[in-house]
């Protein structure tokens, strides 16, 4: 097993019992879910531990997995569950509880809203502010800016419409941009 | 211990973790057993919403509330008083649980909840209204009058029995110009009066025999009609036997 064989056909063989494989995914993926649990939970301290914990999980689940579909929604998605327990004890907060974001259609809400804005140029103002913006939409803006997802992948790691995703990314957006000239006077 | 533990790599750590069968997989049927039981769930509550819909409607029906809106403003304001408020809430609490057990599953979450919660709604609504058409609560609610109905007897006798103001049921006994008498489900007999200002579709064209719904105020054994409609026989004393 190399890096020609997908996520999907490694799992495929890990749910058939070859659980050595299982160490390929954890390489592929452990970069990429400590950068998601540091920007998410904000330099959580315990973040490798999370993660070990994450893939511990996904490994006792993963016969649940469907090797149909995409792999990284998938542990993305035990991800998220496991972070968003963490940080509902470290804000004493009840995160994403019910939304009225999620009850109505937006259909203004395309994926490409922001196409009058650099990305790269996103990244940094997000990096700068990430910890004052609201973990509502910091995950989607985390998902999406510095994790490569599509609305469709976010909202099957998030559980929310398509539609609503793209609500979130815009208002985190201005919540972003709004912050940014707050700490620093402006864009640049 | 701690800094050696975070010097290996989490794949290191996760794979001693498995080796070592301090971990295991859990088996697909387990899987599948959660997933027939989520799904046996949602049935069971649909199944559960739509009898309480049906019965709603069928209660409306048999105690004449359903047919009083045509009557005008007074007629949707006595619906709304006698409508059975604690049954409507109970529909909304079970519309809630099959919503958040629905919401599970890709096919709703990735729309707004509006669409589903509305789709259930809508379902609902409908099979409720075609499931009060049929004989289902009518026979059981026979039973319940003839006490062969041990679990749910109260429950139909309270609900279908139940006398409403200003509504009342029943089959014509006999007609004379601007009245008739009109015996009720109980077995009683009343005059109702008939005044030019009566909202009556269907004219003077009334027949011994007829079930009619009448709304107006009684007063001992009169009612001053407000208006009379005809309705099935099965809503009155003289039901078919099924």
């Amino acid at each position: 097993m190399n890096s020609e064989h997908t996520d999907e056909e490694i799992a495929k063989k890990v749910q058939g019992g070859d659980r050595e494989l299982f160490g390929i995914l954890v390489e592929r993926y452990e970069k990429k879910l400590l950068r998601y649990a540091k920007k998410f939970l904000v330099a959580h301290e315990d973040a490798r531990d999370l993660v070990q914990e994450v893939f511990v999980k996904a490994y006792v689940n993963i016969r649940s997995f469907d090797a149909e579909r995409r792999f990284s929604p998938w542990i993305y998605r035990i991800a998220h569950n496991e972070f968003v327990n963490v940080g509902k004890k470290r804000w004493k907060e009840k995160l994403f509880s019910f939304d009225l974001d999620i009850l109505f259609p937006h259909p203004a809400s395309r994926e490409g809203a922001d196409a009058d804005m650099n990305t790269r140029e996103i990244r940094r103002m997000l990096d700068a502010c990430l910890d004052e913006i609201d973990a509502k939409y910091r995950e989607p803006l985390v998902l999406y800016y510095f994790e490569d997802m599509d609305y469709r992948e976010i909202a099957d790691i998030l559980r929310i419409p398509s539609s609503t995703v793209g609500v979130r990314l815009q208002r985190g957006r201005a919540m972003v941009k709004k912050l940014f000239v707050q700490l620093h006077g402006n864009y640049e | 211990m701690n800094e050696e533990n975070s010097k290996r790599s989490i794949s290191e750590r996760v794979l001693e973790t498995i080796r070592s069968g301090r971990i295991s997989m859990k088996p697909r049927w387990y899987f599948v057993v959660h997933t027939i039981l989520g799904v046996a769930a949602g049935i069971v509550v649909l199944l559960i919403l739509l009898y309480t819909a049906s019965f709603i409607v069928f209660i409306l029906r048999a105690t004449g509330i359903w047919f009083v809106p045509a009557f005008g403003g007074r007629g949707w304001l006595v619906l709304a008083r006698s409508a059975p408020w604690l049954l409507i809430i109970l529909c909304f609490v079970y519309i809630g649980i099959l919503e958040a057990l629905v919401r599970r599953y890709a096919f709703a979450w990735r729309r707004p909840l509006l669409y589903s919660a509305a789709a259930i709604v809508i379902v609902v609504v409908i099979g409720g209204i075609l499931i009060a058409h049929t004989s289902f609560h009518r026979g059981l609610f026979r039973y319940a009058q003839r006490d062969r109905l041990p679990f749910a007897e109260r429950f139909y006798r309270a609900f279908g029995l139940a006398r409403m103001p200003d509504v009342h049921v029943g089959s014509i006994r006999g007609v004379a110009p601007g009245e008739f008498t009109m015996q009720e489900r109980h077995g009683e007999i009343v005059r109702v009066f008939i005044a030019s200002e009566t909202r009556n579709p269907l004219g003077d064209g009334f027949m011994v025999g007829d079930t009619v719904v009448v709304f107006g105020p009684r007063e001992g054994d009169s009612v001053r009609a407000v208006g009379i409609r005809k309705v099935d026989r099965e809503f009155g004393p003289d039901a078919p036997e099924r």
